[in-house]
């Protein structure tokens, strides 16, 4: 991954995490839980300087966020070198929004697949409600395509794949 | 949990972590091991006893879960979306159907705060792998 990339990444994450930028140079920090103005380590550095992608300090609050957000609607969850990101429906009823294991691909930092999987739900997230688009599961009983885990089909098999 | 169970807890990461301790000042001894930059940010390879901080710093927990998973063991952490837990699972690699009592299948931390969670099932862990497992010493 390139610096580049990763600039853009973690701009994209400081955004979201309600700082103001002016290009790559961060202008104002969100209002912290209590309404004060105290999360300003980013302001008026180069979002070069954001560590996003290498800090599980910098990175876990954003995840705390995206598991807040619409009243604790999304599921983050981390496994060794993969994450899987769901949304709730109902209590006990999910849909896959991004599911990812980098461990066949030779990636094997657990921070930087923690951080993908946070760039894509952000971008998944500012996406229009109705043009969100959701990973489609099969069947391994009778192969019908389905965005939930559970066939309706089959009598409740669980459904495998990704995509 | 009271400071002092933080503070032995903390004890038991550090030991399980490489560090060794000598009145209070803990020295990473890790070979196998090597620690993440941010690991020795300030206090080289030494901190005292009062500035470890398993317990409050996701930079210094992560890579312990992360020594975890490099000895077979997997995790999985998430929230759940039945009571609004924090809660993470470390998979001993131990069978259902062989388990028992002193050989679990896996530990579990619950909590609403995530890294009191993850705090909780790795301070079990270790506690367990210290006694049972001789996974502990590659």
């Amino acid at each position: 991954m390139t610096q580049d990339e990763i600039n853009n990444g973690n701009k994209l994450i400081a955004e979201f995490m309600g700082y103001k930028l002016d290009g790559n140079i961060v202008k104002s920090a969100p209002l912290d839980p209590d309404g004060f103005d105290s999360w300003d380590q980013l302001v008026g550095y180069n979002i070069s300087q954001a560590k996003y992608d290498s800090s599980w300090d910098w990175l876990m609050p954003v995840i705390d966020k995206i598991e807040q957000l619409d009243n604790k609607f999304y599921l983050f969850g981390i496994a060794r070198f993969g994450v899987k990101i769901e949304e709730v429906w109902i209590k006990g009823l999910t849909k896959g929004i991004y599911h990812k294991c980098w461990e066949d691909q030779g990636v094997d930092s657990k921070i930087l697949s923690s951080w993908v999987g946070v760039i894509e739900f952000i971008k998944w997230y500012t996406l229009p409600l109705m043009e969100r688009p959701y990973i489609s599961y099969k069947c391994a009983g009778c192969g019908n395509d389905s965005f939930e885990y559970l066939c309706k089909r089959c009598e409740a098999k669980y459904i495998l794949g990704i995509k | 949990m009271g400071a002092s169970e933080i503070i032995e807890n903390n004890k038991l990461i550090a030991e399980f972590m490489g560090f060794v301790e000598d009145d209070k000042i803990y020295t990473n001894k890790s070979k196998s091991n090597p620690l993440p930059p941010f690991w020795n940010q300030g206090f080289s390879n030494k901190c005292c006893e009062d500035d470890i901080r398993f317990h409050s710093s996701w930079d210094w927990l992560m890579p312990v879960l992360e020594k975890i998973e490099s000895l077979g063991c997997k995790t999985v952490a998430s929230q759940s979306d039945f009571n609004d837990n924090q809660y993470i699972n470390i998979m001993t690699g131990i069978s259902i159907i062989n388990q028992d009592a002193q050989n679990p299948s896996k530990f579990m931390g619950q909590d609403k705060i995530k890294i009191n969670a993850y705090y909780k099932a790795i301070v079990e862990f270790i506690k367990w792998i210290n006694q049972n497992d001789t996974r502990r010493d590659k």
